[in-house]
């Protein structure tokens, strides 16, 4: 009985590892499929009107 | 330069742009040897920055295109849709730039006012005025989006029209993301909004520069102000103290008045918080953006060659 419930455990231990390492992998897939946000820095100048040094702001 | 270099090193693609009037000022009577040597060192620097897209503004035509075609030659991205040789109506300089950063193609197009400030318009009627058509620019926007739409992901407009005539076009032709615009060196802190297009001011001279941080999920997607939800917070934690010192009032006092201004208050903090609750939800889903303007002081570390191309050419003040 005991022998039987340990084999029992050792089954569900050696899917349960499975499963994880098949969630694990879905998801990294999954991640790069989806992409994350793209990031975009603009830096904007105006005016500049031939001043070589900035005014005092 | 500083500063472009603090955020690539970050790990954030930096793209540098101008709206115009970039070279020269309004102010004709200067020794033209020291303004066109000025005037190259700025085209140096932008060249260095590896600026994206520069407009050409009215102050950039008042000492004639052959400067600014040097410049293109040279490497410097000068943008403008509506300037036109007279005779063929080809655009003087490319209409627009798409750079694709980030997966994301963004189309920046540039458009100048036909309308010259009266201080300027003779001086550019002698040196360009037989040289140069400027169309349209409501019309030419149109024709641009109607070219662009499909190829980018985004479109910007480098305007050197003014923030009156930006509100105008953008009124007058949807479809344009941002507006970054210039010509009276105004700075907005907020941005103007027309539907779902902002429009950018990022004053004059170089004493700031305005700083846009894009976070794009989905580009087909309206973009979202980050800077309304810390607004949207300060408002109902503005209303929070102004509840307590009224139901303070009450408490000592009581009076019908003052028990309708309680209820009152908190409809208005209720109607802030469903904006803020949809604003969240929309932003943790869609694209969003936040503005700054950046103060150009001296404590920004300055690029060593650009100190010493200026040091070269003896110039040591405006």
């Amino acid at each position: 009985m005991y022998e039987k419930s340990f084999q029992y455990g050792r089954g569900m231990r050696y899917i349960a590892s499975i499963l994880i390492v098949l969630l694990a992998v879905t998801l990294c897939l999954f991640q790069k499929a989806e992409g994350g946000p793209a990031g975009i820095t603009l830096i904007h100048t105006s005016n500049v009107t031939g001043h070589l040094f900035p005014c005092p702001s | 330069m500083a500063l472009g270099e603090k955020i690539r090193a970050e790990g954030t693609p930096v793209l540098v742009v101008d709206s115009g009037d970039l070279f020269f000022m309004a102010r004709v009577k200067v020794d033209p040897e020291k303004a066109f040597a000025k005037a190259r060192l700025i085209g140096r620097a932008y060249r260095r920055m590896g600026a994206a897209a520069v407009n050409v503004g009215d102050l950039d035509l008042l000492r004639g295109l052959d400067f600014l075609h040097q410049e293109t030659s040279q490497g410097l991205p000068l943008v403008s849709a509506n300037l036109l040789d007279p005779s063929s109506r080809a655009p003087l300089f490319d209409p627009y730039v798409i750079q694709k950063v980030s997966g994301i193609k963004i189309a920046f197009f540039g458009l100048l006012s036909p309308n010259f400030q009266p201080e300027i318009a003779d001086a550019i009627q002698k040196t360009v005025g037989e040289r140069i058509f400027i169309k349209d620019p409501v019309e030419t926007a149109r024709e641009i989006l109607l070219k662009l739409r499909d190829k980018v992901d985004m479109i910007a407009l480098l305007s050197d029209l003014g923030s009156f005539r930006d509100r105008e076009l953008v009124k007058a032709v949807p479809g344009i993301h941002f507006v970054f615009g210039g010509h009276e060196g105004l700075g907005l802190a907020q941005p103007n909004r027309e539907g779902n297009t902002y429009m950018f001011q990022s004053y004059a001279k170089g004493m700031y520069v305005g700083k846009l941080r894009l976070v794009i999920k989905n580009p087909g997607l309206p973009f979202q102000d980050e800077s309304r939800l810390s607004r949207l917070q300060e408002q109902i934690h503005n209303l929070d103290r102004h509840l307590q010192a009224l139901e303070k009032q009450q408490a000592s006092q009581p009076s019908q008045e003052v028990a309708q201004r309680i209820q009152w208050t908190h409809q208005q903090k209720a109607k802030l918080k469903e904006q803020l609750m949809q604003f969240s939800g929309a932003q943790s889903q869609g694209n969003h953006f936040l503005w700054t303007l950046v103060a150009l002081n001296p404590s920004l570390r300055e690029d060593e060659d650009t100190k010493g191309w200026i040091k070269e050419t003896g110039i040591d003040q405006d």
